[in-house]
């Protein structure tokens, strides 16, 4: 194989591989790409069997064929050449010499018909997938994915749970098991589908690929396989197997007092307040009164801290503790203009924070027994 | 009776009366409710029953009934039955040697008939009357023809009314319940073929179904989804043959209580078989941890001696060592052959690339939940022939890191702010850490050696402990409440202390049998999994028992729990987790051990260090 290819094009096509080759793989070709002609340019392909991306590049090809080699090699090497036109072509005994400019390189290669299958389903090709703008999608994953627990023991709460509750609608719903965030939007096309669990780690590949642009992103879930293409780009990942929990349930229906304060402000409190909380447990009073909110936070080794904001809530003075990780990490997301509303029924019942003007978004979080 | 006055020339020695001696006898093989039931059941096998029904009231000292539909006795066998050693299954000093029933003795029935009022009701598959005998204090009442259904009911009532020490002696019973049903368990999977179940007044506590299959009574008895992640396994040598199912390396437990071994199909509670099935699993278990396991070894019966404690849980091994070698070697070779535990999420998994507010869970005292699979061996190609082993020595270095240079993931703390970060620990130089266990510190003229999990639960633990002390363990409260199911022997344990619990950090539902809706954790472990915490909390209130009130207990149950959350050697510290660990020791009032006693840091003074180099 033999091919010249922009050194702009094949930082590109590398860069997306690289969260995705194994750091300490006990299968070395887990850790190459494979780069692969086509009839218009070349293609670089990644996988750790679990996650695998491809991408289509534009190149020259002179010679038709397969190559696969170090991935972090290669990038770092076309990272540090300077902007010319690079040739790459596979030597004997899968050898495999990049040259551009006065540099040259020859790095060790195996063989591409080693190299192993995308996580791929049976058939791929149907029509029942969605299309969704990048942007939206991106928006949808920052707004679920901090939510997703980090016990690696507990797979079934490991990842995002994607579901099509009815046709046209898109919802993406996390937990950990002590909150959980569930946003639901418009999309084109597909019907109403079960949900899926996409593991942690495609989860922070698919942000990848919707860094930038807003290109529509094409989404199909078949076979337990989930299968995104973005331009050039294709992601497919393994599902999480195991049963998501049932997270209707979780919702509460009706909350009795409500309460509504603008994200900037009560984030700011939060952060300040549980600066002297428990390292760990993070926990804060918020002490509930109408037209007032005051967080405290104690620690008997520390100190401790209270502020006030303004809020507006009418009813009865009412005390919750929370962790406040739980409410920054989503305040974190939320636009700093915005105004939430959160909802309570008792102290140790689920409060549910809403954005004002969207109804579908929705964080629930489990108090904590201060 | 023993003092009776005596004249002073005759013999002080006499030949006790034959009730005295019937009780003293029946004290070795009669202790509780659970030895009367262990030795009905074992009858019940041994005359061939498909079917054992175990029916309890007030605990056993109301009633103990065990009915089965094994082959049943004549009258005259059903009379002679309770005579001292009379037995059908020995009849010379060979069969000794030779034993392949249960019991064995001919003891069991005369001795539980001397310390209570004992019905036996029995009838021969075939034979159309049957027969009821009435033993009141070892002597027997009544005998009578009675229609009954095929097999023999024994019905045991007023355990011990005429012994009243031993009645004294019996703990609470929640207890003794608890001591009935595991054994009803360990009977039970080694007759997968045989129906058990277990009833204390009118709840049933255990219902295990008849089953050709002895895999389906491991999930009987396990519960399916832990029994589906058990490891079958089998092994064989010259002496003879191994089978059974281990929990994977992921799984643990603080005690070895749920593991069952068999000789010959007699359970055995035996030092060498647990410490060679502990052994197999090498540096796979931390120290003070257990696997569930199922173990069941067959050898020759001239091989092996069970004639050595009247409770027959010991057995003595003619060739000991091919016995532990045989057992080690079996587990060892399944376990390395074991896929790894959590294949989709590799160790190491980018979470920054997700979202950099996952990450800060480290920044702080890191890696409580971090039950990482520990698992290096399998990688190793050097997998350790021998128990004790260690496994790839040579790859553990003592890697250096610049202390300065964690990347600023914390901002600099200003000093008249943080006294905490002046302390002793945290103004060591760390030079590293070694065998990924221990933190090799230079402090003043000393080396100072941490054991990071020594040093960790022992943080972990003072916190909870002053939590605890100032008013009661934050609870984080679960969205979706698991229901655990924690066992017949702790779930009365648990049922009777749920508002004590409270104070520790647990909220806890009853939900039915013996399981239990979790609706609280502790906060400081609440990044863990809840299922487990609550396992480890029934396993420790179960060690502790009724001898202490749960208040008393508290500390023990901390420890327990710190011990479980705290990071494990073999887990390799980044540099700001090893600060974070040092400042966290400079916030307590450390007493220089973990709570379990061993000691978390060492000193190694310059001066000694210069002389083992003959410096000085």
């Amino acid at each position: 194989m033999e091919f010249t290819i922009s050194r702009e094009e094949l930082l590109q096509g590398l860069y997306l591989t690289q969260g995705i080759v194994e750091r300490r793989t006990t299968i070395p070709i887990l850790a190459n790409v494979l780069i692969e002609s086509s009839d218009d340019g070349i293609s670089i392909a990644a996988t750790d069997q679990e996650v695998g991306v491809r991408r289509r590049c534009e190149a020259k090809v002179k010679k038709k064929g397969a190559l696969t080699t170090n991935a972090r090699k290669l990038y770092e090497i076309a990272r540090e050449l300077p902007e010319a036109p690079l040739v790459i072509r596979s030597l004997d005994n899968n050898w495999i010499e990049v040259s551009s400019g006065k540099s040259r390189f020859k790095i060790v290669g195996l063989d591409p018909k080693e190299f192993p299958a995308m996580p791929s389903a049976d058939s791929v090709h149907d029509n029942q997938g969605i299309s969704i703008p990048s942007t939206l999608l991106k928006e949808m994953i920052e707004r679920a994915s901090f939510a997703v627990s980090v016990d690696e023991t507990r797979l079934n709460l490991s990842g995002i749970f994607f579901e099509r509750p009815e046709a046209g609608q898109l919802r993406l719903v996390a937990t950990d098991g002590h909150r959980l965030s569930m946003i639901t939007r418009s999309v084109e096309g597909g019907s109403a589908a079960p949900g899926v669990i996409i593991p942690r780690k495609g989860v922070g590949e698919i942000a990848k690929i919707l860094e930038t642009g807003d290109e529509t992103v094409r989404v199909q879930i078949q076979g337990g396989v989930a299968h995104l293409s973005r331009g050039a780009v294709e992601l497919s990942m393994r599902l999480v197997e195991g049963e998501f929990p049932d997270y209707k349930q979780v919702v509460p229906q009706k909350s009795e007092r409500r309460l509504a304060v603008g994200v900037e402000p009560l984030l700011g409190a939060l952060r300040r307040v549980s600066i002297v909380s428990s390292e760990r447990t993070r926990g804060v009073k918020m002490q509930i009164e109408p037209g007032r909110l005051e967080l405290s936070s104690i620690n008997p080794d520390l100190g401790e801290a209270s502020e006030e904001i303004a809020a507006e809530y009418e009813g009865a003075a009412f005390g919750i503790g929370f962790n406040a990780k739980y409410l920054i990490d989503v305040l974190s997301v939320l636009g700093p203009g915005m105004q939430v509303e959160i909802g309570f029924n008792d102290e140790v019942s689920p409060g549910v924070l809403r954005c004002e003007g969207e109804t579908d978004f929705l964080y629930v979080v489990m108090p904590m027994r201060l | 009776m023993l003092s009776q006055p005596s004249s002073a020339a005759t013999g002080r020695i006499r030949v006790l009366p034959p009730d005295v001696a019937d009780k003293i006898a029946a004290g070795e093989v009669v202790e509780r409710p659970s030895s009367v039931v262990k030795e009905l059941v074992e009858n019940s096998l041994d005359a061939g029953a498909r079917s054992v029904r175990v029916e309890l009231e007030d605990a056993g000292i109301g009633l103990i009934a065990v009915i089965d539909d094994g082959e049943g006795m004549m009258a005259d066998d059903a009379v002679r039955a309770f005579q001292r050693h009379a037995t059908s299954k020995v009849r010379s000093v060979e069969d000794l040697f030779h034993i392949t029933t249960l019991g064995f003795r001919g003891e069991a029935l005369a001795s539980i008939a001397a310390v209570s009022t004992t019905t036996l009701t029995t009838r021969p598959n075939g034979d159309l009357g049957g027969t009821r005998v009435l033993v009141r204090g070892g002597e027997i009442v009544e005998v009578r023809a009675a229609g009954t259904p095929a097999g023999t009911r024994i019905e045991v009532v007023d355990l011990f009314a005429n012994v009243p020490a031993r009645r004294k002696f019996l703990k609470a019973p929640a207890t003794e319940v608890g001591h009935v049903s595991e054994l009803v368990t360990r009977t039970a999977l080694s007759f997968p073929q045989v129906a058990f179940s277990l009833k204390h007044g009118k709840r049933t506590l255990l219902d295990y179904p008849a089953t050709s299959d002895s895999s389906e009574r491991v999930a009987q008895v396990y519960g399916a989804d832990r029994a589906a992640g058990m490891l079958p396994f089998h092994g064989r040598s010259p002496i003879g043959e191994i089978r059974g199912w281990l929990s994977g390396s992921h799984f643990s437990l603080p005690s070895p209580r749920q593991i069952f071994t068999y000789v010959n199909g007699r359970y055995v509670r035996d030092k060498l078989v647990s410490h060679a099935l502990v052994a197999g699993y090498s540096t796979l278990l931390m120290h003070g941890r257990y696997p569930a396991a199922v173990v069941f070894i067959e050898i020759e019966p001239e091989e092996v001696d069970v004639n050595v404690h009247p409770a027959k849980s010991e057995v003595r091994f003619r060739r000991g060592g091919a016995v532990h070698d045989l057992i080690t070697r079996s587990v060892m070779e399944r376990l390395r052959a074991q896929p790894h535990p959590l294949p989709s999420v590799p160790e190491g998994t980018p979470l920054t690339t997700m979202n950099p507010s996952v990450t800060q869970l480290h920044i702080g005292l890191p890696l409580a939940s971090g039950r990482t699979p520990i698992a290096p061996a399998f990688d190793s190609p050097t997998f350790p022939a021998r128990p004790g082993a260690t496994p790839g020595a040579d790859t553990y270095v003592l890697r250096r890191f610049e202390p300065g240079s964690s990347p600023a993931v914390r901002p600099a703390p200003m000093p008249s702010m943080s006294p905490a970060s002046e302390g002793e620990f945290s103004r060591l130089h760390v030079i590293g850490q070694a065998f990924e266990g221990y933190l090799v510190c230079e402090g003043g003229d000393s080396l100072m050696i941490i054991d990071q999990h020594a040093a960790h639960e022992r943080v972990m633990f003072e916190r909870l402990r002053r939590a605890y002390a100032a008013g009661g363990v934050q609870r984080q409260r679960l969205l979706v409440p698991p229901v655990v199911d924690v066992g017949a022997q702790a779930a009365p344990l648990l049922a009777e202390n749920i508002a004590d619990l409270e104070g520790l950090g647990f909220e806890l539902e009853p939900f039915g049998g013996s399981s239990f809706a979790v609706r609280a954790v502790p906060a400081l472990l609440a990044d863990g999994d809840p299922e487990v915490l609550v396992r480890d909390l029934a396993e420790e209130l179960t060690d502790v028992g009724r001898s202490r009130r749960l208040t008393q207990a508290a500390e023990s149950v901390l420890a327990r729990l710190a011990c479980h959350s705290a990071v494990r050697v073999g887990q390799s510290l980044g540099g700001d987790q090893i600060r974070a660990l040092l400042q966290a020791m400079d916030n307590i009032d450390f007493a220089g051990n973990c709570p379990h006693g061993r000691p978390a840091f060492i000193t190694l003074p310059r001066s000694d260090l210069e002389r083992l180099f003959k410096r000085t």
